[in-house]
This record gives structure tokens, C-alpha cells and sequence, in this order.
């Protein structure tokens, strides 16, 4: 990583535990409703749309289109100060669930970034042995 | 309709703005007794007590401060949107019987706490909670990059543009300019706004609300002993709350808030509807923020609020007069600002707006929003 990427660390709870550890294996993964059968986000210990409690893991596809973006320009988390500028936005998985994670790879120019946009998913190494998610324009 | 309660004192602290000489709880203590004083009631009469935002048992120690043994006592916080809230919760319980006088009050420092290095909330700390974990690793720590999502995606579905915010920054500041209190006053121009550089794209420093020192309250009872008091009546004709999400990348959909639940619930119950109000107090913790709650409580279409606000349209002398104090972006935003979008209402139902009345404002609407367009508290309030 360069000195100016984001460096903000997470501290996995105990319910969101799997996701973390295959984040720091670059694979994503989604907690899934087994009886509404759909995935959801964050991970919890119950289906947000029906309370179910019959919850698993599934494997995500990593693609997924910009829903909205925003350009940080001055940031108070240890790690992010000083990796100003930096674009964070909410991404629509294929899968349905919407994620908050870095978009990394877009114009400077923030009129440039277009919410729509398809994306892949993208691992962003941090110390520690932690990683956390990011984006980048699709290929092609 | 009626609820028959009616707010009939609302007032500041002794002062407002940068205030390191004073404790918060002095400033609820201010607030309150001239309050009390504006609705010709003393701390005796008082019998309901509702605050938030000061430490871990707020009404507790409030009523301590101010020798208060309340019979209802409410301590619920939903961020900004609170104190309206309070009103929605007092004129169940004095509708109820369940108690007489209600007062809600609110006291922040947060501008000089920072020289102290405190907060006088409870300091979130636990890196496992959601917000922490999913939000916070990137730079979604802070109001103003959540509400920063949220405006970007209304610029993208609607075409709203950050001249559409400056129309709205300069509006109010000239709101602000006939308000004494109020802390940001010089004029502003909207080649000043579009000139300045990005602090979270698409927000510039002059969408985004101030932090200052303030305190306020206000004092509730029925309308018929309101009638008693010999003050101005100002009637809750509806009031309702909503909240959909905690963090913003829990809310449903980005470019509509809980006022859209809140605002016709209220409307509802007061029997009137959005081209019956005179004068507008929308909680504007960005400008975004007042924006969309122009569409959600129906002052416009979804989507209009951009072309609703051009053209100066909400400033003095405007159309549609909103946020007549200068509202949080110049007047004051001690962190909740719900408090003062109340005082406000009531004082231009009463006739007490000086340079800023609004000419036969009868019916206000107030509406309150907390955390990150996550609740809602609205209220409808006449001159009866």
C-alpha cells in the first residue's frame, strides 16, 4: 500500500466475524436469510427483513454498480487524515444488499463520478492483517 | 382539529454562541426560567420534564439543577430532531391527564467543549457497535460525509446542483442578518458560496451548519389554562415522529427521509396541509438537509426542491419564508438544534419576530430531523 492509502481500522464483532476473515482473504461474503432467501447487510444475527434467525453465508460475485459517492476532503478517523482526498461511496451488489466502501480508480474531478457506474470489488490491504472493502470501475 | 395543548413560553438561554464561561446545565437552567417567564409560569408549576443530550440519565440531572421532582420525565434521544419530539410525547401525557406543565429543555457547549477536550454527551466508544464497524473505517464518521451521500444521489436523480444549496445558504443568511443572536450575519453571495473550495463533495463550508454554544426550552400546558395566562396561544394542531435507519448506509433510500412518514401523520391530525403554512422552521443541518424535507413534507414534488428554492424564493421578502431565525447553517447549531427551530415558530406566531416577522404568519410547521436523515419529528402549530 502507499503511504497515502486509507489505513482506518475496523474491529470485527462477533457476529460479523466470517466476513472480516474472508475480506483478509479477498473473497467476499454476505450473510443470507434461509428463509426469505435473499442476502442482507451488515451481517446480524437475524434476517432484518423477517427476524428469521436461520441466517448463512454465502459467496458474493464482487460486482456491483454505484448507488451514491461522496469526496472527503478533511477527515478526524486515525488512518484518514492523511489519505484526503478520498472517494467513499454506497454500492448496490448484484446480490441486492447496498455496502459502504472505498471507490478507488475514479476521476479526480468529482463531477467525473457518475452514481450507476458498474464496479468490482476490490480488497484494500491495511496493517494488522486487516483488509477493507473497496471498488474500482469494471473492467471493460 | 386540535390536540387542545398549546406551547406557551419559548425562549434562548441568556445568550448564544461562543459562551466558554458557562456549563451546559447552566444554560438549560437559563433557558428554562426565561422560558417559563415568556409563558408567565415558574419552575412550581411545572410538573412533566423532557430533555436529552447532557451525560447518561439526562432528565435526571436537569431536574436536579433545577430542583424539579417531575411526575413525567422523558430523557428519549433521536439527535436533533429531540425537542420536537418532546412536544410530540408532552401533548400526549398533558392530553392524558397524566400531567399539567410540561417543560422541555436543552443545553449544549460543544463549540468551547472542544477547548476542554469534552463532551458533554456520552462519548460513543465501542468499536464493535454498527456505525463503528461498517461506517466509520471509511470516513463516514461525521455528519457531514453521510448527508454528503445523500445529497449526491438527489443531484444525480433529480439535477439538483450545489447552486441549488448556495440558493439556499445565502437565503438563509439573509434570514440571519435581521436576527440580533444570530452568529454569522455579514451578507453572502452565491459567487461567494460556488467559489469556495469542497470540505465533502458536493458540500462547501457554507452548507454545512455552524457549531456553537446554546441553550433554549419551551413550556406546554392545555389551551384552556393557556387561556388563563394571558399569553399568546400557540396550539399543537399535530405532531408526529418517525425514524427509519441508524447509520446512513442502513436508510431505505437515500433522497427520502422520514419527514415523508412524520409529515402527513401531523398534517393528518392538524386537519390542514402544506399550502396553509405561513413560515417554515425545517432542520437545516446542511442545506441538503432542508431541501429534501421541502419535498418529503410536500411543499414540493420530489425532486423540485432544487428549482423551489432558486430565485431567492426563501429568503426575506420571499415567497415562502424559511428558517427565519438564520436557522443552524448562520443563527446557531449547538449540535441538536430541534430546540430553536420551536423557539422560532413560536415567536413568529406570537408577533415577536421583530425585523423578521413574517406579516400574519398563523400557522407554522417545524421539523425536526436527527442523526443522519435517520428521524423525523414534525409539528404543526397555530395561533388560536
Amino acid at each position: 500500500m502507499s503511504p497515502t492509502d486509507p489505513r482506518a481500522i475496523a474491529s470485527p464483532s462477533p457476529d460479523s466475524l466470517p466476513f472480516w476473515k474472508a475480506l483478509s482473504e479477498h473473497r467476499l461474503v454476505l450473510p443470507h436469510c434461509g428463509a426469505c432467501d435473499r442476502s442482507f447487510f451488515y451481517p446480524r444475527i437475524l434476517c432484518p427483513g423477517c427476524g428469521g434467525r436461520d441466517v448463512y453465508w454465502v459467496g458474493a460475485s464482487g460486482r456491483g454498480t454505484v448507488y451514491s459517492f461522496c469526496v472527503v476532503h478533511h477527515s478526524s478517523v486515525p488512518g484518514l487524515a492523511e489519505a484526503v482526498p478520498f472517494v467513499t461511496g454506497l454500492v448496490d451488489l448484484e446480490e441486492g444488499p447496498r455496502v459502504l466502501a472505498y471507490l478507488r480508480g475514479f476521476p479526480d474531478d468529482p463531477e467525473q463520478i457518475r452514481c450507476g457506474t458498474p464496479v468490482d470489488v476490490a480488497y484494500l490491504d491495511v496493517p494488522d492483517g486487516q483488509t477493507l472493502l473497496a471498488f474500482t470501475p469494471a473492467a471493460g | 382539529m386540535s390536540t387542545g395543548v398549546a406551547i406557551v413560553g419559548a425562549a434562548e438561554a441568556d445568550e448564544i454562541g461562543v459562551l466558554p464561561h458557562k456549563s451546559a446545565v447552566q444554560l438549560h437552567a437559563e433557558a428554562a426560567t426565561n422560558a417559563l417567564a415568556h409563558a408567565h409560569l415558574t419552575l412550581a408549576d411545572v410538573d412533566a420534564f423532557y430533555t436529552c443530550g447532557l451525560d447518561f440519565m439526562p432528565s435526571l440531572l436537569v431536574s436536579e439543577y433545577l430542583g424539579l421532582r417531575p411526575r413525567v420525565s422523558g430523557s428519549d434521544s433521536i439527535g436533533g430532531s429531540s425537542y420536537v419530539a418532546h412536544v410530540h410525547e408532552a401533548v400526549q401525557a398533558i392530553r392524558a391527564g397524566r400531567c399539567e406543565v410540561a417543560l422541555i429543555t436543552h443545553g449544549e457547549t460543544r463549540r468551547s467543549n472542544r477547548r476542554r477536550g469534552v463532551q458533554t454527551r456520552p462519548a460513543h466508544f465501542d468499536p464493535w457497535l454498527p456505525d463503528w464497524q461498517w461506517e466509520r473505517p471509511y470516513g463516514v464518521d461525521a455528519p457531514p460525509p453521510a448527508y454528503a451521500l445523500a445529497a449526491s444521489r438527489h443531484m444525480h436523480e433529480f439535477g439538483t446542483t450545489t447552486r441549488h444549496f448556495a440558493e439556499l445558504a445565502v437565503a438563509t443568511r439573509a434570514w440571519a442578518a435581521l436576527n440580533p443572536r444570530a452568529y454569522r450575519r455579514e451578507p453572502l453571495t452565491i459567487d461567494e458560496v460556488l467559489d469556495a473550495p469542497y470540505f465533502v463533495y458536493p458540500f462547501r463550508a457554507t452548507d454545512i451548519c455552524l457549531v456553537t454554544d446554546a441553550g433554549g426550552a419551551v413550556v406546554l400546558t392545555s389551551v384552556d389554562r393557556a387561556r388563563s395566562l394571558e399569553v399568546p396561544v400557540v396550539e399543537v394542531l399535530g405532531s408526529a415522529v418517525a425514524h427509519t435507519h441508524y447509520g446512513i448506509s442502513q436508510m431505505p433510500d437515500l433522497t427520502t427521509s422520514p419527514a415523508a412518514i412524520s409529515g402527513p401523520v401531523a398534517f393528518r391530525e392538524a386537519g390542514i396541509g402544506p399550502a396553509d403554512v405561513d413560515v417554515a422552521e425545517l432542520y437545516d443541518s446542511f442545506t441538503y438537509t432542508a431541501l429534501v424535507q421541502l419535498e418529503d413534507l410536500g411543499f414540493c414534488e420530489k425532486g423540485g426542491a432544487g428549482e423551489f428554492v432558486s430565485d431567492q424564493r426563501t429568503a426575506p421578502g420571499g415567497a415562502f419564508p424559511l428558517n427565519t431565525s438564520g436557522g443552524g447553517l448562520s443563527y446557531t447549531h449547538p449540535g441538536m438544534f430541534g430546540m430553536f427551530l420551536l423557539i422560532e415558530a413560536v415567536r413568529q406566531l406570537r408577533g415577536e419576530g421583530e425585523a423578521r416577522q413574517v406579516e400574519g404568519a398563523e400557522v407554522a410547521l417545524v421539523n425536526g430531523m436527527g442523526g443522519y436523515l435517520s428521524s423525523s419529528a414534525t409539528a404543526v402549530l397555530a395561533r388560536v
